[in-house]
């Protein structure tokens, strides 16, 4: 493996090489930035254009735009509060309001550092670990998905700190727009209203965009006073080394979030926007001082953009040992390699090993790269905005939306979806319902409701249903997980009931 | 200000007039290729595969989207009210676009509203079990079903699908009863299966190829044996009188004209038999099949005729 | 119409939202009306707690200025009417042509007289046009199309 790996770093920074990832970087964070455009997306109009280069070229490409997008995300989610990709969703919890105050770029060197830290530890753990955790992950059956959603749902208390209730209801909501479509099980059609395309159920990212982006700029535009400024910007000398600092300060935040990450990219059909918002959960959890969450706190988007940056090389690991995708990208990757005739598994680190190794050796560059054209693409973006008076950004945005939408899978319907979800999710916001815990119910519902009927069913063969829920081993861990997160939000939510005497 | 509006406007009209092309012969602009799917399923790789002899032939760009959502039903119900100009062709797949609109009430489409242009790849469905499973045979597969009723899982992909349906058969002409259990697609059912979640497995060619090391398939539901996995036999030669499988073809939309039609059918004839492109299918699993227009379209008539048959049977219609 | 009246009103609706959810899961099979049935349900019942909280006068949230709230339901509501008009031309004049007419539109209901509002209109339609021409021809997303042009 050793001499793979020299040969590969020798291969990788070829001027060739490195050229594919500084554009894969760019491209990858530009399309991550916008709303509606996903990595996915991005990875699947290139796969065509990599068929007549040669693999491990075409390869770096790709996994150059995969890292740069899930990074990309981030941006759009700091400045306008919308998740360019789903995996950034957790970082607009603390992005945007830091944005408010002023702190963009401070928030934005943050979310650089965290994912270039998290992706590298992820790709570590490509590199030495992959085969026994690919392996592990196959261990994660309907049972373990069910339990898993469930943990996810728990973390609308992190999300919801001063009013639980309402985040329930919202999660409710949530859950219950993921049922609208075709059930997974008796393929019964539900809740369409009679329309073919709610057939396929409320189309997630158009309905990301609708709930994050448009309630803010509809905000935006009747806030704007007198003065015509968007977002306040406080130029900082050296943040980038008080940033590093500050992080370094608190190593484990960021051990923790990467470690969330790469795990749960490995899980097939868990990807990137789980991780940031396990990741995110947990580092509240793990705070003292809980309060600064939500309100502008730099740990929370080095939580999320650790932890969805590491969920790259993590989703990879059992798509290349196995063949099985952890997450959508990787499915899509999983493509690209069929189609130069290589087949994932264990032929791939040997027989192909030069191709595989020159992959990995080049998402470690990529990750690095994320640094210098992640800070200064984030500046440039940052400091267009801000010449810009609300009159003129408000309509960009929303026109930005519209096409972000539409282009996602050229349907007018989503359109609709988005513009429609916006104005619910504004209307919504006025009577305390945040948009949060409603995303999370429909991200998590499908996971949900597939973990629960498969495992009914697996429990009526094996004529336990008790049984297959609560009797094996990783399900328990998840169980006990969810109840911890249980317990620290009842504690918080005692301890804010408590007045304090000053 | 209206002024600079109206001059706006006019700018924003020329952007038009960049993208129009004189109206000539067939094809004279790009022509989308539709996956009802996911990016990144075999429908996606096989496209992927066809796409620069598609080029070639027809002369213009073909850009693949993904239009997925309902098993496939979302992209076949919008081409099903599309124009019949021929810019774009979606993937079509039996015997989902039978099946759906049967069972489905309303399922946005009906099987004669999409126009088949050509039918490219067979996929035989398999029934697999694990690697160190203590049966060995599909005969001794059905014994243990037998004597223990729903006991035995079998992981598949999608609900009223070609899997489903091959369960159904199975159980119904043996007289058992299986707990199928369906995941929402092909590569979470196969690791259903590989985790050991369920004791056997409905799957494509392909899947059981890729991951032949690790199972041991028990029938394959092409109608010789198939090359790829030569000791596996055939549930006809077992005397189980089905065949299961998955045909992957395109279509348009209903009201096409015949001459758009036979031109797709030629670039669609040219990738198909491409030396290249079929050994490359063959060896990831798939079976190479030469249907144009007319054979699919009557293909698609017996098979409606055949499944309507026996979902009735079943009572599932 | 004071935060305290909408929270009722919106608890009432998703209420009766929760409770159409519930019965019109009899007419699916067992496994498939299983889950949206039980989250119906404690939608139902967090609802309930929320709407009986509203009646606590503890819990209640203060009402704002009424003529502050005019201006600014005023104000949203034209946002919200130009936002729909905006979506709706789109399959009738074609993405470019809605979304000039709803980039002026816009910015013109929300900010008309302000100072600086011409010139934006003009910086964002021609950022409006940037992208456009950036997704049609470098990515070629195919927009919907004016009706006389498809």
């Amino acid at each position: 493996m050793v001499e793979h790996l020299l040969t590969a770093l020798a291969t990788a920074t070829s001027p060739l090489s490195l050229l594919l990832v500084a554009c894969g970087v760019c491209a990858g964070i530009v399309v991550g930035a916008l709303p509606g455009l996903t990595a996915t997306m991005a990875i699947a109009l290139l796969v065509p254009f990599t068929f007549s280069m040669q693999p491990v070229h075409g390869l770096v490409l790709l996994g150059s735009i995969y890292t740069g997008a899930i990074y990309g995300g981030s941006f759009s989610a700091i400045l306008i509060n919308t998740p360019g990709t789903p995996s950034a969703i957790a970082t607009t919890f603390d992005g945007f309001p830091l944005a408010r105050k002023g702190e963009s770029y401070r928030a934005i060197v943050t979310a650089t550092v965290a994912s270039v830290v998290g992706g590298l530890i992820g790709v570590l753990f490509l590199i030495f670990l992959a085969p026994p955790l690919a392996r592990a992950s196959l261990r994660f059956g309907p049972p373990e998905y069910f339990w898993l959603a469930i943990f996810g749902l728990t973390i609308i208390a992190a999300v919801s700190p001063r009013n639980t209730l309402k985040g329930l209801i919202g999660g409710a909501i949530g859950l219950l727009v993921s049922t609208i479509g075709i059930a997974p099980i008796e393929g019964a059609v539900r809740y369409t209203f009679r329309s073919i395309s709610l057939q396929g159920g409320v189309a997630l990212v158009p309905s990301l965009i609708g709930f994050f982006c448009i309630p803010e700029v509809l905000r935006m535009v009747y806030e704007s006073g007198s003065v015509a400024q968007v977002l306040p910007y406080k130029r900082q000398r050296n943040m980038l080394q008080r940033v590093t600092l500050a992080l370094v300060r608190k190593p484990w935040l960021l051990i923790r979030s990467a470690l969330i990450g790469t795990l749960v990219g490995i899980i097939p059909g868990a990807g990137g926007n789980i991780a940031g918002l396990v990741a995110y959960n947990e580092a509240v959890r793990a705070d003292k001082n809980k309060g600064k969450y939500g309100k502008g706190a730099i740990e929370g988007v080095a939580a999320s953009e650790a932890a969805n940056n590491a969920s790259v090389p993590g989703a990879l690991i059992p798509m290349m040992t196995l063949g099985v995708p952890g997450a959508p990208p990787a499915a899509v990757l999983f493509g690209a390699l069929l189609l130069h005739g290589i087949r994932p598994g264990a032929e791939l680190f040997t027989v192909y090993g030069r191709i595989a190794y020159g992959f990995i050796a080049a998402l470690v560059l990529a990750n690095i790269a994320l640094l210098p054209f992640g800070l200064l693409l984030g500046r440039a973006i940052s400091r267009i905005m801000m010449r810009l008076r609300v009159q003129a950004l408000a309509p960009i945005i929303i026109f930005l939306s519209m096409v972000g939408s539409y282009a996602l899978a050229n349907n007018l319907a989503d359109l609709y979806t988005m513009v429609g979800v916006g104005l619910v999710a504004y209307l919504l916001r006025g009577v305390g319902l945040a948009a949060g815990p409603i995303v999370l119910g429909m991200i998590l519902g499908p996971m949900a409701e597939q973990g629960l009927l498969q495992s009914i069913l697996m429990g009526r063969a094996a004529g336990s249903i008790v049984g297959v829920f609560f009797t094996r081993p990783i399900s328990l861990l998840l169980i006990i997980l969810t109840v911890l997160s249980v317990l620290t939000a009842i504690v918080v939510e005692r301890k804010a009931l408590i007045p304090r005497t000053e | 200000m209206i002024k600079l509006v109206l001059i706006m406007l006019a700018a924003a009209g020329s952007l038009f007039a960049a993208g129009q092309a004189e109206p000539t012969a067939y094809p004279n602009r790009p022509v989308a290729y539709v996956i009802p799917f996911d990016p990144g399923g075999q429908s996606d790789v096989t496209a992927l595969y066809q796409k620069p002899i598609l080029e070639r032939v027809l002369g213009v760009t073909v850009t693949i989207r993904h239009q997925p959502g309902a098993g496939g039903a979302v992209a076949w119900s919008t081409i099903a009210r599309g124009r019949g100009d021929g810019y774009t062709v979606v993937g079509s797949n039996v015997p989902h676009i039978i099946i759906q609109p049967l069972v489905r009430g309303d399922a946005g489409y009906t099987t004669e509203q999409l126009k088949p242009v050509y039918l490219f790849q067979t996929t035989p469905i398999g029934l697999a079990v694990a690697k160190d499973s203590p049966i060995n045979s599909l005969d001794e597969f059905i014994a243990f079903a037998r004597a223990n009723p729903e006991r035995m899982t079998i992981s598949g992909s999608g609900t009223h699908s070609g899997h489903h349906l091959a369960v159904l058969q199975l159980q119904h002409m043996t007289g058992t009863t299986f707990t199928y259990i369906p995941a929402t697609g092909a590569a979470p059912s196969v690791t259903n299966f590989l985790g050991g979640h369920t004791m056997a497995l409905m799957a494509n060619s392909d899947d059981l190829v890729t991951h032949a090391a690790e199972l041991k398939v028990l029938a394959i539901g092409s109608p010789e044996r198939f090359p790829p996995l030569p000791n596996a036999p055939t549930f006809l030669e077992l005397g189980y009188r089905m065949t299961a499988g998955i045909d992957r073809g395109v279509s348009v939309a209903p009201d096409t004209p015949d001459a758009i039609v036979a031109a797709l059918e030629r670039a669609f004839d040219a990738a198909t038999r491409d030396p290249e492109l079929r050994s490359t299918m063959e060896g990831l699993g798939f079976v190479t099949r030469t249907m144009g227009s007319r054979e699919y379209g009557e293909y698609l008539r017996a098979k409606k005729q055949e499944i309507e048959t026996v979902l009735r049977e079943l009572g599932e219609i | 119409m004071n935060r305290t009246v909408s929270e009722r009103l919106a608890a009432i609706v998703i209420l009766a939202l929760g409770g159409y959810w519930f019965f019109e899961s009899f007419r699916f099979g067992e496994l498939s009306a299983l889950f949206p049935r039980i989250i119906a349900v404690a939608l139902m019942v967090f609802t309930t707690i929320w709407l009986a909280q509203s009646f606590n006068r503890q819990w209640s949230v203060q009402p704002t200025d009424r003529a502050t709230n005019r201006r600014a339901a005023r104000q949203s509501l034209s946002l919200i009417v130009a936002l729909l008009a905006w979506t709706a031309l789109v399959p009738w004049i074609g993405l470019l042509y809605a979304s000039t007419l709803g980039v002026t539109g816009l910015t013109l209901a929300s900010f008309w007289g302000k100072e600086g509002t011409r010139r934006s209109v003009v910086v964002a339609l021609v950022v409006v046009m940037v992208f456009y021409a950036a997704f049609r021809f470098l990515i070629r997303v195919p927009f919907p199309l004016p009706i006389w042009m498809q």
